[in-house]
């Protein structure tokens, strides 16, 4: 029987600072056991717990892509004891992974769609995910078109900021960074995601959209793409809850029946509008 | 098979040689807890039940799931033997069984306790004094089911200190076999004794209907009944240790320099901190909300999950309470919601 509570022992082999504020930074892991290597068979949307013996775990969703061979990427806020730890971890510490866990974005339903994908703040790390994966060459042809928004406070706090810049440039992808409040050098968007969304105005014809934010940003968002036509069941959204097994056991993190670490992350506005708001 | 009085001791060494044998014994705190099997006079019917229930067994409040140097895993502990439970009341085996769909089911099984429970045969002892915190007939239960329980056992007579011991599984007809040189053939009217024994210990108990909770439960679930039946609460969670079918835990690190465990121990929803996220955001920051999830999680949606209500009516969550909040009439109060 395998043991869903041990991790796989991996390496730090990179860290990038993500934010002004310093207290984002994105750990490139890399697997110590080649079977683990060939067995962490993930897709954009599942989480994975990180852990540090002696500080304990955290789960964090996984912004890397099934695309991207040989490493794991996690951005991590820093936070409690365990991420505070983490953060004060340098290249070449050894850590560990249990994962990967809950079910990711609808890949099957999304094929042949057009894809929406719109993000507020810091929730953009699994869409950093299904972006890489969306455009990577192997598998854009499977899709439509695809749009993106992305929204912070203001540009100190933009994730990403090479990729961002890719992004923007691409052909392959229609990808908007907005800022909340006009901020003296910049010279992009501004306006809130909700807000750009609408301006936008995409097609909801044939179209899924995932969608990653804060509380206020989902609550604002939902009426503009219902508003634009997107059907209950085609609004995609992934949520947190504080976990500790990950896998369905520990208690904590329901949302009604249903486990956010089993029966999610990622679950569909058609769904959640019949769950109890507990989360 | 019967069980005399006078071959238990003997019985006793025969079990215990083979597998560990956990049976009632007096704990220091008060009453009695499932504990190995140090002499032959614990096994006996316990009056009342058990102090904490049987899951202990399988799901203890404090364990190691696995010990690490540095940031290397050094061992992992497993399931030594076989086990064997005496004494567990049929509403505490019947829990087992929603407890597997937990920590098996999901697609991910749980090792510490699936392996426990493979390794386990349970003898569930008929209940002759149903408390009247008991309301096991009122969930589906009976003081005589068998269900979850691979060994019956019962008392010969009132008062009796014999036990009949009537095979339920497989896995218990071959435990019999066993330890056969220790037990007598019984008559053959002992089962029809048996039935009459548990017919009167069924009629003891007001049998209520809980069936109308759950669509209640669901449709007032911003209801101000939840305020009222919360009010006298404390928080403090007796309920839910106590309860066999709780199966909430947390995990955390314990070290001493550069070597320690990682632990599971239970916990509990009605603690703020069970849910409270790291941003600050709590999704159950009021002990209404918690009540209800424990409510819910039982009567609503373990129905849906597990097809199945995860209670087993053993009354430990009335008996332990200290405010005196009774689930039935908690259950009662959310009933007559309008």
């Amino acid at each position: 029987m395998k043991n869903p509570y041990l991790p796989m022992p991996v390496t730090i082999a990179d860290v990038t600072v993500e934010n002004d504020a310093r207290d984002i930074k994105t750990f490139r892991l890399t697997f110590d056991r080649e079977e683990d290597l060939a067995t962490f068979d993930y897709l954009p949307g599942q989480f994975a717990e990180l852990s540090l013996f002696g500080r304990g775990e955290s789960p964090i969703g996984i912004a890397s892509s099934p695309t991207e061979k040989g490493h794991l990427l996690f951005s991590v806020k820093r936070m409690g004891v365990m991420t505070s730890e983490l953060h004060a971890s340098p290249t070449g510490t050894k850590m560990g992974v249990r994962g990967p866990l809950g079910h990711p974005f609808p890949w099957e339903r999304l094929e042949g769609k057009n894809i929406l994908i719109v993000s507020g703040g810091f929730a953009f790390t699994t869409l950093r995910s299904a972006i890489t994966y969306l455009l990577d060459p192997a598998n854009r042809s499977r899709f439509g078109t695809i749009t993106a928004v992305y929204g912070v406070r203001e540009p100190g706090e933009l994730l990403y900021k090479p990729a961002l810049q890719q992004w923007e440039a691409s052909k392959d992808i229609a990808f908007t960074t907005t800022i909340d409040r006009p901020k003296e050098g910049w010279n992009g968007r501004v306006g809130l995601v909700p807000v750009v969304v609408k301006e936008i105005g995409p097609d909801a014809e044939n179209a899924i959209a995932l969608v990653c934010g804060p509380p206020i940003m989902i609550k604002f968002t939902i009426p503009v793409l219902v508003e634009l036509g997107f059907a209950k069941e085609d609004i995609v959204l992934s949520l947190e809850n504080r976990m500790k097994c990950g896998i369905g056991k520990c208690g904590r993190c329901n949302v009604g029946s249903q486990y956010v670490c089993l029966h999610g992350p990622v679950f569909t506005w058609a769904q959640l509008e019949k769950l109890p708001a507990e989360y | 098979m019967v069980l005399e009085a006078r071959s238990l001791a003997a019985f006793v060494e025969s079990v215990a040689k083979a597998a560990k044998l956990f049976v009632p014994e007096a704990d220091p705190a008060g009453g009695t807890i499932f504990a190995e099997a140090t002499s032959a006079t614990a096994i006996a019917p316990t009056v009342p039940n058990t102090r904490l229930s049987v899951k202990s067994v399988f799901f203890p409040q404090r364990e190691v799931l696995l010990s690490y140097k540095e940031s290397a895993i050094e061992a992992v502990p497993g399931v030594d033997g076989n086990l064997v439970v005496f004494g567990a009341r049929p509403c505490d085996a019947r829990a087992m069984t929603w407890m597997d769909e937990v920590f098996g089911g999901g697609g991910r099984e749980d090792p510490y306790f699936v392996e426990r429970r493979r390794a386990a045969v349970i003898v569930a002892m008929g209940c002759d004094e149903p408390c009247a915190s008991c309301f096991c007939t009122s969930v589906g239960g009976s003081p005589y089911g068998t269900e979850g329980a691979d060994v019956l056992a019962s008392r010969m007579g009132a008062g009796a200190a014999d036990l009949l011991l009537e095979p339920v599984t497989e896995k218990g007809a071959s435990f019999l076999a066993k330890h056969a040189g220790q037990l007598k053939p019984a008559a053959a009217d002992a089962p029809s004794a048996r039935q009459a024994r548990e017919k009167a210990a069924a009629s003891r108990m007001k049998v209520l209907d809980f069936s109308g909770v759950k669509p209640k439960m669901d449709a007032g679930f911003e209801s101000p009944a939840w305020d009222a039946i919360t009010r006298s609460c404390l928080g403090c969670g007796a309920c839910t240790y106590v309860c066999p079918t709780c199966h909430c835990f947390d995990i955390t690190d314990e070290s001493r320099g550069d070597r320690g465990v990682r632990v599971r121990t239970w916990d509990a929803c009605q603690y703020s901190l069970f849910t409270l996220h790291a941003s600050g955001h709590n999704p159950r920051s009021h002990k209404r909300a918690r009540m209800r999830q424990r409510l819910m999680h039982k009567y609503s949606y373990a129905p849906e999950t597990a097809k199945a209500v995860f209670c087993s009516g053993c009354g430990r969550c009335v008996r332990s309470c200290p405010v005196n909040l009774d689930i039935r009439e908690m259950l009662a109060a959310l009933e007559d919601l309008a």
